[in-house]
């Protein structure tokens, strides 16, 4: 049972991470190698607001503004720039911002890990077995969270607008869709969902300089494999990538488990160019 | 503190990014070579000419800030004190980057340019490999500041020492070898093993895992992850189901801030004695220390220790850099302090700067530091000292054993080829 359980928060909170990375993929077509600093971000706001007493839950809050503020920033003074410019552009453009941002936090803070408490530090007995309870809020947001992102895709006329935008910009426009509000609205939701993840895996993973990097990484390989075309995608990947890793982890060991979920990847790539949930390849 | 430690994580970690970082190296290396320290010569009888390598950016910053400021803390004090027979300290100080071949520029530059009379510091394994071959063909002393495996040998040949490398460091060996059969007898026989998945634990718990089995115990684990791993969870269930008496975690870096970070909350912690190699280092304490209380540790020095050598240093290195906040390491305390007061002694005994004097004198030299009695074994030029069995809680590393003087092995597990 402890199994499923990890392996349900390992993929929510991939999921988590990666949303943001497949809305501003999927809907602007950049792709954002910032996307692992917003998260960075993130968790450097809690540790600072929750060293100075802000309790928790608020700093939470605060991370994710503060997150989306940074994304606005991105919008306003990267990423709109490079619209519709094929290539790398917007891949070293954004690499670039990457970096800076790393390296400011290590200028400011240092290269060491920084120390935050979790909120909760007890387990709950769960089906004759202790599981952390911080996990288990974790998995509880996570769901939230992406439910929200879910409804808001199918089910509002904001939701619709963005789907239209993400097919086909120019005809949304001619609909009377204004794409430019609707992509920096999209980048900022973002960047913002990063920085909440990244306030709240803060208490269960090192936050340093370079903490965006391994989810980052991980969260490129959920959007290849999940795709763009369904806002089940990220869902779909995030299981993959984090659900069946933690389960062959324990069968299998950590570096054999890697080897295959890449392995996965690439045949899910091969043979569903698309994405999982996509319409298969022509 | 351990050598190889951070190295190949750092390695791992967004190769194409390490790429053009590299770019970065040469106009780096050509601005250092336009203003370096200022020149001077070796010879010049007022002077101790120390070259300071130490990696005070990259990913060994931690490490080498400590190394730069215990070095410069005891230089002020001898100098104070009237200096080596009326001869003057004086610090080379050069970053290396955390790179092996920023170092080996450097160390050129303080031998070819600065004229140093002697070589200390370097942060990793690596570090102190691209150092070795400069300091043997110039016939300088080199004292490396960082413990782990022994690179005193000579080159080509594992079983001779190489006259002019010093390793101030404990080794593994001399690190476990006692520190281990404790734990067994205190805490039980059953061990499980959890590393990161690259050279330096793997050849670390080698070492550990031997100790354990020589001395009755079993070991119910030995597993190694990827250091990107992000979630232990599947691991820490392992753990959890093995029910080991202790858990040795040889979790580098961020690996073991996460580790400790997601154990924690499963409470491993109070299910079974935690201890580990290069996981709660003075250089991860910001972000673990308060988590860690009661995880037991073994290393050459702590704050804690006592002593009048070592009180007089404490109180100087806190009055000499006061926004210091974490305990006071080993690697500014025994890497660096520890190893300018060695060379003192070894230029008193020389009456000379020369470098082959000061290696001969280096040699068989014995002293006390902060961190206790220290003897450069003449045998394999690596430092015969104590090391303490010691137990993490209120905000530092509480001594709570004294596991006696060690001594390496002959060359035991030298990686100079």
């Amino acid at each position: 049972m402890q199994l499923a359980l990890n392996a349900l928060t390992a993929t929510s909170v991939l999921a988590l991470v990666a949303v943001g990375l497949y809305i501003v993929y999927g809907l602007v077509g950049v792709i954002n190698m910032a996307h692992g600093e917003m998260l960075t971000i993130g968790a450097y706001t809690a540790v600072v607001l929750v060293g100075a007493n802000v309790p928790f839950w608020l700093a939470i809050v605060a991370a994710t503004a503060v997150s989306a503020l940074v994304g606005l920033a991105l919008e306003a003074g990267v990423l709109r720039y490079l619209y519709g410019i094929p290539g790398l552009a917007t891949l070293l453009a954004t690499w670039g911002v990457s970096i800076a941002l790393q390296q400011a936090l290590r200028l400011h803070f240092g290269p060491s890990g920084q120390y935050i408490d979790a909120p909760l530090n007890s387990t709950v007995q769960l089906f004759g077995e202790a599981y952390p309870a911080y996990r288990l809020v974790l998995l509880g947001i996570a769901v939230c969270v992406l439910g929200g992102v879910v409804y808001t895709l199918t089910r509002t006329t904001v939701g619709i607008e963005i789907r239209a935008t993400m097919d086909d910009r120019q005809k949304a426009e001619l609909m009377g869709i204004d794409t430019r509000r609707l992509l920096r609205g999209a980048v900022v939701a973002g960047t913002a969902i990063a920085g909440l993840a990244g306030a709240l895996i803060a208490p269960i993973t090192a936050v340093t300089p370079l903490m965006g990097l391994d989810y980052v990484v991980q969260s490129f390989l959920v959007v290849m494999v999940g795709g763009v075309e369904t806002v089940l995608a990220p869902i779909a990947g995030a299981t993959l990538v984090g659900g069946i890793g933690s389960i062959a982890t324990n069968a299998v060991g950590a570096t054999w488990a890697q080897i295959m979920i890449l392995l996965l990847v690439a045949l899910s790539v091969y043979f569903r160019p698309n994405g999982l949930v996509g319409r298969p390849a022509q | 503190m351990w050598q190889a430690a951070f190295e190949e994580e750092e390695s791992m970690r967004g190769h194409a990014a390490r790429a053009l970082v590299g770019l970065g190296i040469l106009p780096a290396a050509m601005f250092g070579a336009g203003c370096g320290g200022e020149r001077g010569s070796s010879g010049e009888q007022g002077t101790l000419k120390i070259g300071v390598l130490a990696p005070v950016t990259g990913f060994m910053a931690g490490h080498g800030q400590g190394i730069r400021d215990g070095a410069r803390l005891a230089a002020d004090e001898i100098n104070r004190q009237g200096g080596i027979d009326g001869r003057k300290v004086e610090l080379v100080v050069v970053d290396g980057k955390s790179d092996p071949a920023t170092n080996t520029e450097k160390a050129k530059e303080l031998v070819g340019r600065d004229h140093v009379n002697v070589l200390i510091g370097t942060g990793s394994s690596a570090e102190t490999l691209a150092v070795v071959p400069i300091a043997t063909q110039n016939k300088i002393p080199f004292v490396y500041a960082l413990d782990g495996e022994v690179k005193t040998c000579a080159p080509g040949r594992g079983d001779a020492v190489n006259p002019y490398v010093f390793a101030s460091g404990p080794t593994p060996e001399m690190l476990l070898g006692s520190f281990l059969p404790d734990m067994l007898t205190r805490f039980g026989k059953r061990v499980y093993f959890v590393g990161s998945d690259y050279v330096f634990p793997r050849s670390l718990n080698a070492v550990a895992t031997a100790v354990v089995r020589k001395n009755g115990g079993q070991v119910l684990g030995d597993n190694y992850l990827p250091t990107e791993t992000t979630d232990y969870a599947p691991e820490i269930r392992k753990v959890l189901a093995a029910k080991p008496d202790v858990l040795f975690l040889t979790l580098p870096g961020s690996a073991g801030i996460t580790f400790v970070k997601q154990a924690r909350q499963f409470g491993v912690f109070s299910k079974m004695t935690v201890t580990g190699s290069a996981t709660f280092d003075t250089e991860a304490y910001s972000a673990i220390g308060k988590l860690s209380t009661g995880v037991y540790v073994v290393n050459r020095y702590s704050e804690e220790l006592g002593g009048d050598r070592n009180e007089r240093f404490v109180e100087a290195y806190r009055k000499a850099y006061p926004s210091f906040q974490y305990p006071v390491g080993p690697t500014a305390a025994a890497g660096s302090y520890g190893v300018v007061y060695a060379l003192k002694a070894a230029v008193e005994k020389a009456k000379s700067v020369d470098g082959d004097a000061v290696a001969k004198a280096l040699s068989g030299l014995s002293l006390d530091l902060p961190q206790g009695r220290v003897t450069i074994n003449p045998k394999n030029h690596v430092f015969d000292q104590t090391v303490y069995e010691m137990r993490i809680g209120g905000g530092n590393y509480q001594v709570v054993k004294d596991l006696g003087m060690q001594e390496h092995p002959g060359f035991e597990g030298c990686s100079v080829k």
